[in-house]
């Protein structure tokens, strides 16, 4: 328990002391948020039953969130593999699943904070969100979702061998499913095959299932699809992780 | 490798083999070290001692041959063995943009030892100072001494320390035989590799050279250099005196010119020194004691180049 404790602060401290990793985290969504909300304002009066900013906030806030998630397990896999760290924890008595999960940790505190002040703007009046009752009813989504966007990352992280090349993979995954996944725009408006690909996308089934919780106020029975999906999306890429970091040390 | 003499032996290695595609770099290394002992793999880069040391550790699988660290078989990996073994792998592994105080907090719970020993290990290592600076704000030798810390943080019997001196600066490498000297003092068996010969000869109790990934030469400094039969390294300048007198002197074995001097090897010195004082030529000689490096020129019959 120790060990996972101080894993967890020693990943933690890293995180808050990387500029850079916070200006993506927390900035960067708001920068969005604000440039989405003055976009849509322009086009008020579409037929789109919902106001725009309650389709497009859970939308961006689940992006920030994998964009974050994914990147930061990635870089982590990829920085302790080449400075040695990975090498020398062996040398520990430590579990790998402590190592996992401490680090999984800290990705779901950060999640959670993002989603914090996150919605904490949207609420303010410029923006004007409104959230369903049932908001708290997400919340397990929300995890799942944190969860699946950590072993994306992880897997990432067990395929590229320099930070260079993950965070650039991280991107170019992250940035088109969250084009494919209604993130920026509603699905209504896309080609028919672009709906069917995005269900292959974790964000897009977290995107589904924020809104239906957030904003359309639907019962916790429209998160048994979306729920689901995600933990196979989990153990579908930790078992690749897994495979690659196995190989990768023989 | 007596093993009634001084007790216990914390590592017995036995006959370890590694290749890596096709090519032999570990090639049938044994060797023991006893608990207390301070004991050097030295050796030209590429001799093998980075393999042989991490095979040790349990990092790598030996091709064959065994590993016993404290009684135990470091492979496959040993949680019940690892707390009594610390580890500083060639490159220094830190938690990113930790201060050293941090990362030796979070070694000791990776342990699960308590932090009690946090502050004395700083001081141990010379730390104290900078234990509030983060690990990419440290120079080289404190990143050396940090990664010793780490190792040491758990209290460990069997210390493991890959080129704990290597690219430092001369002053770095003082402070830090001082820390390694302070290790010892408290009752650490240490293994340790380096390929600064001098440096081996003043720290370890015993060494083993290694040379293509085989030990040719293991016992202490001393009966290495005193198996050579000279005790004394000579030189003149050339055009002192000719080959064929020097080599009809008393006490002379062997005379080589290289380049602008000449070498001299004598298994009766003071019979060399008296003859060349009779001819006036003693006031050119220069004598050094024999060191590790005539032993690695003896057995390998190169010169060392580290």
């Amino acid at each position: 328990m120790i060990a996972f404790q101080q894993m967890s602060v020693a990943v933690g401290k890293g995180f808050v002391r990387d500029r850079a990793a916070l200006f993506f985290s927390f900035l960067l969504p708001l920068f969005f948020l604000v440039l989405f909300a003055i976009l849509f304002g322009a086009m008020e009066g579409s037929e789109n039953t919902l106001e725009p900013i309650q389709y497009i906030a859970p939308g961006i806030l689940s992006f920030g969130i994998a964009m974050s998630a994914v990147t930061a397990s990635a870089l982590t896999l990829v920085t302790w593999r080449q400075n040695g760290l990975l090498r020398r924890l062996r040398l520990t008595p430590v579990n790998p699943f402590t190592i996992l999960t401490s680090r999984f940790a800290v990705t779901v505190v950060v999640a959670v904070l993002q989603a914090a002040l996150f919605l904490g703007v949207a609420f303010l009046p410029f923006f004007g969100l409104r959230l369903e009752s049932t908001w708290w009813m997400a919340i397990p989504l929300f995890l799942i979702g944190v969860l699946s966007f950590f072993s994306l990352g992880i897997l990432i992280g067990s395929l590229f061998r320099t930070e260079q090349s993950a965070s650039a993979a991280a991107n170019l995954i992250v940035l088109p499913l969250g084009f494919l996944s209604g993130t920026f725009f509603p699905l209504d408006f896309a080609p028919s095959w672009m709906d069917t690909v995005s269900l292959a996308s974790p964000l897009r089934h977290m995107n589904d299932g924020m809104l239906a919780l957030l904003v359309r106020g639907e019962g916790p029975e429209a998160l048994l699809v979306p729920c689901g999906v995600l933990l196979l999306f989990t153990l579908v890429t930790t078992g690749l992780a897994g495979y690659f970091i196995t190989r990768g040390e023989q | 490798m007596n093993r009634e003499d001084d007790g216990v032996n914390a590592v017995v290695v036995e006959a370890l083999t590694k290749a890596y595609g096709g090519k032999t770099v570990v090639d049938g290394v044994s060797l023991t070290v006893r608990e207390g002992e301070f004991f050097g793999l030295l050796g030209p880069n590429g001799a093998g001692k980075t393999t042989t040391m991490e095979m040790m550790e349990g990092l790598r699988k030996a091709d064959s041959g065994s590993v016993s660290l404290l009684g135990s078989s470091p492979q496959p990996r040993n949680t019940a063995l690892l707390p009594r073994i610390g580890v500083q792998l060639q490159a220094s592994a830190f938690f990113e943009r930790l201060t050293a105080h941090e990362q030796l907090v979070t070694f000791a719970a990776l342990y699960g030892a308590s932090t009690d020993r946090v502050d004395d290990t700083l001081e141990l290592v010379g730390l104290t100072e900078h234990s509030h600076v983060r690990e990419d704000k440290l120079s080289g030798g404190q990143r050396q001494r940090l990664s010793i810390a780490c190792a040491l943080v758990h209290d460990p019997e069997l210390l493991f320390l890959d080129e704990p001196t290597a690219s430092l600066d001369p002053q770095a490498r003082r402070n830090l035989w001082d820390v390694l000297r302070g290790i010892k003092e408290r009752g650490k068996t240490i293994v340790y590799t380096t390929h600064y010969i001098e440096e081996a000869e003043r720290l370890c109790d015993r060494i083993a050279i290694l040379d293509h990934g085989r030990v040719v030469a293991m016992d202490t400094p001393g009966a290495l250099v005193g198996g050579l039969g000279t005790a004394m390294s000579m030189e003149l300048p050339e055009g002192v005196l000719g080959v064929d007198e020097l080599l009809s002197l008393p006490g002379v074995d062997d005379v080589r010119t290289e380049g602008d001097r000449i070498r001299i090897t004598a298994s009766d010195s003071n019979a060399v020194m008296r003859a060349l004082t009779d001819r006036g030529a003693a006031g050119r000689l220069r004598t050094r004691d024999a060191s590790l490096e005539d032993v690695f020129l003896e057995l390998t019959g190169r010169e060392y180049r580290s």
